[in-house]
């Protein structure tokens, strides 16, 4: 007989079955923890990751440059774990900003329902079907000054960032909204949502208080599993050129000039691509594992 | 059935206007005036000529005043230049849609056609070796960037390899024989094809598990083993019509990504498709180009849709039209 088990290890204990999950994690851990402290890391080295240094391009691997030097002879290992900081925030700060989009959107449809509902859910279907793309890269191509920021603001590395949160999460609310909309139609009929009304509760007591935190482990999940696909877009366009401008560093941005470098140095290409591919696989397999953790019922692992 | 059609049309009619509403004020907002370009290079026109110019082009008006300007030629069939090519947009952009249509048709069709049977194949024996070798590839191809798998292509069978040419598309001279040219234009459209084929398998064969799954848990399937239809028979002809229409309509929802898919490709393998006209005529300017080819996107997208839902209905007779409209 063991002893009496909390809901909180229950959950540890079946998200530890999922060894994909586990190892997952341990890797974003420890990621995110060299990409934040990157900064102090450098100064330890005695290396200024932004300083440029044409006499010592595109060097082999050395005790002094871990991973070797881009085109621009700058410290590829520190880029890297820069890049990294830009890439995580815009993915994780992204995830929740769609994440509070769609909840809204799916709990406001699913509870109201008539035809708030029907409009709202029509409008989030047609999102869905959208080429969103190509809509992206006009958004993020807009020029700051014409709807009246000044260049003083637009041009802050900060201004840059929140810019392209917003651009990304954009695509993420669509599936959040539907989910959570799901989820409000089956707990609004519940005992303890019928008991509030009896009570009194306003509607958006019951939305806020009583169903939203309810359907709190599938919002978890998928927030968990846009994020991967947030880093994805972020690094697609500052590929292209239109998310985090250089000299600021990003994986999607450390690959634009790989391409025409390809024969001279092909490492260069890789370690951006490959940090991007294992850092939303990630994501995706932390998702996966929260989700046989937080809703043993979910229709895989039967 | 016309009903239907006619509550759909109205649909698309809607979101396109809603979109060239919306794209059209948003590339008023794009870097750059068209005018100033225009002067730029002329040292000789003065402020007075760039009034005139605004005046002549009717940029000097409201920008809702502009855009109802232009959808009303837009409604006649005339949706103008491309300052670019120096030609109607629809004739930049028409074989530009056909040669898209190509790269997405063929990275549909091998995906459906290996994602299909692969994820009936593996939901057929959930947790086992194999599922989970084809669930390890599936959220692979989820998770690797597109254009950075089509720069390994590239290294690989282009520069290293030297097997395939890295981008482009045939261009036969007249008179090579058909064979040849055939031949030339896989050569070209074997990589963007596998790339676009490789980065929609891992959605595709998800999907396709997941409904299998579902249907194999319910009671008819139950019933079709308990009086011992054959596991192979259970399979292909109780649970796979059940699970497809599911299915199909998530496919279909997936043609918009599909089509960012396609984008990147394009742009990566300098593929004449529409995604990399539209981003190029972002780059250069050519506003037009690229608010007619968005909505030519969005359009084609939208159209993909709504064939697949009617073919849904096809295979499934529990869907009927009346409550899809």
């Amino acid at each position: 007989m063991s002893v009496a088990t909390s809901p909180a290890r229950l959950v540890w204990r079946r998200f530890q079955q999922h060894r994909l999950a586990e190892v997952s994690l341990v890797f974003l851990v420890v990621l995110l923890a060299l990409s934040l402290a990157a900064p102090l890391l450098a100064q330890l080295r005695g290396i200024d990751p932004s300083l440029t240094d044409l006499n010592h391009r595109l060097e082999a691997p050395s005790a002094a440059h871990w991973l070797g030097t881009d085109d621009l002879g700058r410290d590829l290992f520190q880029r890297l774990l820069d890049g990294g900081r830009v890439s995580l925030t815009v993915g994780i700060a992204g995830a929740i900003l769609s994440a509070i989009l769609g909840a809204i959107i799916g709990v406001v449809a699913g509870y109201l329902g008539g035809r708030l509902d029907s409009v709202l859910m029509r409008f989030t279907d047609g999102v869905i079907a959208l080429p969103m793309l190509p809509l992206l890269i006009i958004l993020a191509a807009i020029d700051p000054a014409k709807i009246g920021i000044p260049t003083s603001v637009s041009q802050t590395e900060t201004f840059a960032l929140y810019r392209i949160v917003v651009i990304v999460s954009l695509t993420g609310w669509t599936t959040v909204a539907r989910l959570v909309r799901a989820e409000t139609l089956s707990l609004k009929a519940r005992d303890f949502a019928r008991a509030a009304t009896a009570l009194g509760a306003r509607p958006a007591r019951i939305m806020f208080r009583h169903i939203l935190p309810n359907a709190a482990g599938s919002l978890v999940v998928s927030t968990t599993m846009s994020i991967g696909g947030l880093i994805l877009l972020e690094s697609t366009l500052s590929f292209l050129g239109l998310g985090t401008q250089p000299p600021a560093a990003s994986w999607g941005n450390m690959l634009t000039g790989a391409q025409e470098l390809l024969q001279e140095a092909p490492t260069l290409a890789m370690w951006p691509g490959l940090l991007i591919f294992l850092t939303v696989i990630a994501f995706n397999f932390l998702g996966d594992g929260l989700q046989d953790a937080l809703d043993p019922r979910s229709e895989r692992r039967t | 059935m016309t009903r239907y059609l006619a509550s759909r049309t109205v649909q698309i009619a809607l979101t396109l206007a809603i979109m060239s509403l919306v794209v059209y004020l948003l590339i008023g907002l794009m870097p750059g005036d068209p005018i100033e370009m225009m002067i730029s290079g002329n040292p000789r026109m003065t402020a007075e000529d760039a009034k005139n110019l605004r005046a002549l082009y009717g940029i000097d008006k409201p920008l809702l005043e502009r855009y109802l300007a232009w959808a009303h030629q837009a409604l006649q069939g005339n949706f103008g230049f491309s300052r670019s090519f120096h030609r109607p947009v629809m004739t930049v952009l028409w074989p530009r849609l056909l040669n898209t249509l190509e790269l997405e048709g063929w990275a549909f069709l091998i995906a459906s056609v290996i994602a299909l049977p692969l994820g009936m194949w593996v939901a057929a024996r959930p947790r086992s070796k194999a599922d989970y070798l084809v669930n390890l590839f599936c959220f692979a191809g989820i998770s690797v960037p597109t254009f950075w798998f089509a720069l390994l292509m590239i290294s690989l069978f282009a520069v290293k390899l030297g097997w395939l040419p890295a981008g482009g598309m045939a261009d036969p001279r007249a008179g090579t024989p058909l064979l040849v040219a055939l031949g030339q234009g896989i050569r070209f459209a074997v990589l963007p094809v596998a790339t676009l084929t490789i980065v929609q398998l891992g959605i595709y064969t998800r999907f396709m598990r997941g409904a299998m799954i579902e249907t194999l848990r319910q009671d008819y399937i139950r019933t079709a083993r308990a009086k011992g239809a054959s596991e192979r028979r259970v399979l292909m002809r109780h649970a796979f019509r059940n699970a497809l229409a599911p299915v199909l309509t998530i496919l279909a929802l997936s043609f918009g990504a599909l089509f960012s898919g396609a984008m990147i490709t394009e742009t990566m393998f300098a593929w004449p498709g529409m995604g990399a006209t539209i981003y190029q005529a972002i780059q250069t300017n050519d506003f037009n180009l690229a608010l007619v080819g968005l909505l030519l996107a969005t359009f084609t997208t939208i159209v993909g849709n709504l064939l697949a839902d009617i073919a849904l209905v096809a295979v499934d007779p529990r869907v009927s039209i009346v409550d899809r409209a």
